[in-house]
């Protein structure tokens, strides 16, 4: 199985409050629900919900989580997707299954495109 | 699940007086999202051809019905009139060829770019359900 890693937290603590979208999740490949587009220069990846059916409307999400990234290149979605999918598809003897896709602690990122200085959010659906 | 094949569409850019990729403009689907092809309200010219996946923004526990297809994430593509079939089986010879090929990428329809699977695909047009019915 293949998991794919996201920590939106600079300082990789770990420690979000109870209250806010956690720092860091990850998810099996199985869970994703899709890439598109935000903008000319964001892209949002949609997974299954890690925690609950919630009703999370005023996002656009419903029963699913959400990861907001900016990217350099304006119009760039097509190559950073392409980087996406070859990521995924990386020999999985060379990870292990464990596919960091962007990390804002280690710089860890699937494209060079990516702009993790900029917004990159985890919004996660809450149990309603 | 060790790896997974993807399809990547692209419709005309949308985003600011049109020159920039704009919200929804580009859907990537991973391949186990797929649910068909079918050519219902297809346009009285024969030339569409819908591509139907689970929806990315709706997850399977929003209850409130939609009419029918409306429950899917939707690509509809433009194609020479009657050449369904052969735009088809394109599609899955390009899902059937060997990973190490495309890296899991394949590109269905890029409008913007100019980029299609099969010559008789001139167009598409991505549709993402809501997240609520």
């Amino acid at each position: 199985m293949k998991t794919l890693y996201f920590m939106a937290a600079a300082d990789g603590a770990f420690n979000s409050s109870t209250t806010t979208a956690p720092d860091s999740v990850c998810y099996p490949l199985s869970a994703f629900k899709g890439l598109t587009a935000k903008d000319t220069n964001e892209c949002y990846i949609y997974f299954d919900s890690a925690q609950a059916a919630g009703t999370d409307e005023a996002n656009d999400t419903s029963g699913t989580d959400l990861i907001t990234f900016t990217i350099s290149t304006a119009d760039n979605h097509k190559n950073v997707a392409r980087s996406f999918a070859q990521e995924v598809n990386k020999f999985i003897g060379k990870d292990n299954g464990f596919v960091v896709i962007l990390d804002s602690s280690t710089s860890e990122k699937f494209d060079d495109d990516v702009d993790l200085s900029s917004s990159f959010t985890i919004l996660t659906d809450n149990p309603a | 699940m060790a790896q997974e094949k993807f399809l990547y569409f692209q419709e005309a850019l949308s985003g600011g007086s049109s020159d920039a990729v704009g919200a929804d403009d580009v859907a990537l689907y991973s391949l186990s999202s797929f649910l068909g092809f079918d050519t219902q309200a297809g346009n009285t010219n024969g030339t569409t051809l819908n591509l139907r996946f689970k929806p990315m923004k709706r997850s399977a526990l929003v209850t409130s019905p939609g009419g029918v297809g409306e429950e899917t994430d939707v690509v509809v593509l433009t194609v020479t009139a009657g050449k369904q079939k052969s735009v088809i089986q394109s599609i899955t010879d390009k899902i059937n060829e060997p990973i190490s090929r495309d890296g899991g990428f394949i590109v269905i329809a890029d409008v913007a770019g100019s980029e299609f699977v099969n010559s008789n695909v001139t167009g598409a047009t991505v549709t993402l359900r809501a997240a609520t019915a």
